[in-house]
């Protein structure tokens, strides 16, 4: 070849190796950032922007809306950065299997590894230490941003406090001011009425009728919709008497129905006048809180009516007379339409900006009012005028709510008077808010106690359905209605309580919070609870139970059927088989529970001594139980006696066994003495029983005749068995007669008295026939001196 | 329904019940050493000391956290992994 072809092919060869070898150094170094410097990149921008919020914080003058929008800000970078850093933990996973493929690092002494993989190491453990930084700060970042939520938390907190104990003067002045400010706020909210009321006039007739015919019918479709409610409503309300769960679905549904009707169709009208463009800038909100203020009205006035029922004292849910009914409903009203149009009127300060001391105002006449109605609220006599004498002087009032009722209206006018009007505003607000729902779950619980009372499922539709179709008694219709209480139970206070503690400032989340961790799990002192993992050891405990009843009726109805065992031998099969499902149950049920059975076994262990004391008898009566099973002395169904009590097995328990005597009493006899006193038992190895019959016969009758009349007449009983033989004994040359006993078997011991008096009337019959004399007892006398005239009587005979 | 009908659907209406929550599972952490181990798990934001007896097996975090062990080491979690602890490191056990 060409020396300098070759020279030339060489020189290439040499630049594509180098080529490769240099790609392949790239790769190696992974060209581009590495993982670290992606990491850093992440989390960067972040944390700038949680500092420059931690400024703005920290300065302390930002006000309550920017303080929330801070803080969803930040709950929002801290998850964020932690999505960012999870994207990558595959790579990261990826970084240590590399460095796990590198050579060990040898020892000194060793020959050194080579430069390359010396650097590779170098690299990829700088990579990994500064990837672990980022991480690092990772969660740095999520720590300051839950401390400055709390810190916003803690600012918020102060100025709500500060706010409601401002205390403002109240003097000439001030009023002064709200008399010179009013006209023209007055006018001003009266001007922009005025306009939108002309300009529709003028402008927009057909959108405004547009909005009222759309209304009319959405009114009207509500009002078919409804029509079977409506009905039913009047067939449960036209009868006579109701069952406490009647009353309260008919306070409630209508209440519901029509309240919520009202809501849809005035929200019908709100949205409608919007949509049609009949609104006009803050006419909208007005018109909107307006609406809204009076559906709640008019459900305030349906909730309450249904409640109170003035007219009608049978349907009443409250225990109070008339007067005091119709006297509480206008009271009650009076407070929700204070609240209504105190709450209306500093919406629209608000809205047109107008000055503070005009809601200052406001909020101090609709405290004083709201604590005036409170006072003749309590004035009011529920309980008619005899019964007052147990009651000492509340007119009928619960102590606890008259005391309440007294302390808020108490509270309301001194810091009102003392110039805390935000603070009396808010008690006020506080009383009516927290007042009513409180008096919503209160009729939550009415209403589950309406449910759990006798008969009340009976009497509703749904339960008749029930009792006719699947057969359930009124017991199981009890059960339902006491399980249906329950629940509404647990309903009214998983809805109630957060809404109370909401309106009392929790915040949301801290609310799931604690309501999760009550579920999931939470440490008191070293133990974790968790209402979940318990409930579920309760459903767990009880599906092995079922389990193990099914298991039970299967294997006695497959297998125990095919054999010849007998029942008694079934029955402890079956209870062995249910002992053991229990005690699978509760091991299973405990161990899901979470229970550290180590901290039991320290409590059980200092216990053990007194429990096993106190057990000793239980203990030994259970165990007896287990080998009774196992041995089965007794079985169901044997006659025994034990201790002086004679009669049937009935029921051996794990503690005691049952017996029923021929007198048909319950003997309950531990199972102990079973084991451990002497037991007899008739039919342990047969049914066959011996019968003894005595007959005395009269001196010189013919004995052998005597012998085979008693044995003839066993003869044509099938009862009595023929072997063992029957015998004749001739037990005695009695006082009075010749003592004879039949001694015989009778097959089934069932037969014993039947087989005994049959076989005397058979011997007295057969004696008589063979003209045999049973004696009566004889004596014979013998005079040794006496009168002289039986004396001569007796010689002649 | 029949009367073992009815039980077997209230069984079965009963497990399911169960594997559906029971899927919510924690994360789970092993700690394959022979001395207790201290883990500080933060779950947004909240730190919490966590000690694991040797050869044993902890539930923690369901939503995610970062692991940080005494030696300097941290990791972050989803919350779905099994993992296993041992010398300081974390191990990701393949199931």
């Amino acid at each position: 070849m060409n020396p300098s072809k070759s020279l030339l092919r060489f020189i290439l060869i040499a630049i594509v190796g180098l080529a490769v070898w240099a790609v392949q150094a790239q790769t190696v170094n992974n060209g581009g950032p590495n993982l670290a410097d992606r990491l850093n990149a992440s989390v960067q921008p972040i944390t700038e922007r949680l500092s420059a919020i931690e400024k703005e914080i920290v300065g302390n003058t930002l006000n309550e809306q920017a303080l929330t929008a801070l803080s969803s800000e930040l709950s929002g970078l801290s998850q964020e950065a932690f999505q960012k850093i999870v994207q990558f933990q595959p790579e990261l996973r990826d970084l240590d299997f590399q460095i796990g493929r590198l050579p060990p690092k040898p020892a000194e002494g060793e020959p050194e590894e080579s430069a390359d993989i010396a650097t590779q190491r170098e690299r990829l453990f700088d990579i990994r230490a500064k990837s672990i930084i980022a991480i690092k700060d990772a969660e740095i970042l999520s720590v300051r941003s839950r401390q400055l939520r709390n810190t916003v938390l803690e600012q918020r907190r102060t100025r709500f406090v500060q706010s409601i104990l401002q205390q403002r003067r109240l003097g000439s002045e001030q009023f002064k001011e709200v008399f010179d400010e009013a006209p023209g706020a007055i006018a001003q909210v009266t001007g922009v009425m005025g306009n939108w009321i002309a300009s529709i006039v003028r402008f927009n007739l057909s959108g405004l009728f547009l909005a009222l015919g759309l209304t009319t019918i959405a009114a009207m479709v509500l009002y078919r919709i409804l029509r079977p409610l409506r009905r039913w409503a009047d067939r449960i309300g036209s009868e006579e008497t109701l069952s406490a769960l009647h009353k309260i679905m008919l306070a409630f549904f209508p209440t519901v129905i029509w309240g919520g009707g009202v809501a849809i169709v005035l929200g019908t009208l709100h949205a409608s006048l919007g949509y049609f463009g009949v609104y006009r800038l803050r006419v909208d909100i007005i018109m909107g809180n307006l609406l809204l203020a009076i559906a709640g009205l008019i459900f305030v006035w349906l909730l309450i009516t249904a409640i109170l029922k003035p007219k009608r004292a049978d349907r009443r849910m409250a225990n109070v007379t008339d007067y005091a009914a119709a006297r509480l409903r206008r009271l009650a009203m009076a407070v929700a339409v204070i609240y209504a149009v105190d709450i209306f009127v500093t919406e629209l300060i608000e809205l047109f900006s107008l000055s503070v001391s005009l809601t200052v105002f406001v909020s101090l006449i609709s405290s004083l009012l709201i604590a005036i109605v409170m006072v003749v609220a309590v004035f009011t006599r529920l309980n008619p005028y005899e019964a007052d004498a147990q009651r000492s002087g509340f007119r009928g009032w619960n102590p606890i709510v008259y005391w309440l009722l007294w302390a808020c209206i108490l509270a309301i006018a001194f810091s009102a008077v003392f110039g805390y009007v935000r603070l009396s505003r808010f008690i006020a607000g506080q009383f009516v808010v927290t007042g009513s729902i409180l008096a919503t779950m209160y009729l939550g619980f009415l209403t589950s106690r309406a449910i759990s009372s006798h008969g009340a499922i009976a009497s509703t539709r749904f339960g008749q359905r029930l009792s006719e179709q699947r057969g359930f008694t009124d017991f199981r219709l009890d059960q339902i209605g006491l399980l249906f209480s329950i629940l509404t139970n647990i309903l009214v206070l998983v809805v109630g309580i957060p809404v109370l503690l909401l309106q009392w400032g929790g915040r949301q989340d801290e609310i799931f919070g604690a309501a999760k961790a009550l579920f999931t799990g939470f440490s008191v002192g070293g133990v974790e609870i968790s209402l979940t993992r318990i409930l579920f050891a309760l459903i767990v405990f009880v599906l092995i139970v079922a389990g193990t009843r099914l298991v039970q009726r299967w294997f006695e109805g497959k297998i125990l059927s095919r054999t010849h065992l007998d029942a008694g031998v079934k029955n402890s099969i079956r209870s062995g088989l249910g002992y053991l499902g229990y005690f699978l149950a509760g091991v299973v049920g405990i161990s899901w529970a979470g229970f550290n059975l180590s901290n039991l076994a320290l409590i059980a262990g200092a216990l053990s001594v007194g429990i096993g004391f106190g057990l000793q008898n239980i203990v030994n009566n259970f165990v007896s139980g287990i080998i009774m099973l196992i041995e089965r002395p007794i079985k169901v169904g044997d006659i025994i006696n034990v201790g002086g009590a004679e009669g049937f097995v009935r029921k051996i328990n794990v503690r005691a066994t049952e017996l029923e005597t021929f007198d048909r009493q319950s003997v309950i006899i531990p199972n102990s003495e079973v084991i451990n006193t002497s037991v007899g038992n008739w039919m342990h190895v047969d049914h066959m029983r011996r019968i003894i019959i005595r007959v005395g016969v009269a001196y010189g009758s013919d004995v052998e005749l005597v012998r085979d009349v008693l044995l003839g007449t066993l003869n044509n009983d099938s009862r009595v068995a023929s072997h063992p033989a029957a015998f004749v004994y001739f037990a005695d040359f009695g006082a009075s007669s010749l003592d004879f006993e039949l001694r015989f078997f009778v097959r089934d011991l069932m037969d014993l008295i039947v087989v005994e008096t049959d076989t005397r009337f058979a011997i007295d019959k057969a004696f008589r026939e063979n003209n045999i004399e049973i004696p009566f007892p004889q004596t014979d006398l013998h005079l040794r001196s006496g009168f002289p005239v039986i004396k001569e009587a007796i010689k002649g005979k | 329904m029949t009367r073992p009908g009815q039980y077997i659907s209230v069984l079965a209406a009963g497990f399911a019940a169960l594997l559906a929550t029971s899927a919510a599972n924690a994360m789970s952490l092993l700690n394959s050493d022979t001395s207790e181990v201290a883990l500080t798990v933060t779950v947004d934001g909240i730190r919490t000391e966590v000690v694991v007896a040797p050869n044993t097996t902890v539930q923690v975090c369901d939503k995610g956290c970062f692991i940080a062990l005494p030696g300097g080491e941290m990791a972050v979690f989803k919350g779905t992994e099994n993992v296993s602890v041992q010398g300081g490191k974390f191990t990701i056990l393949e199931n």
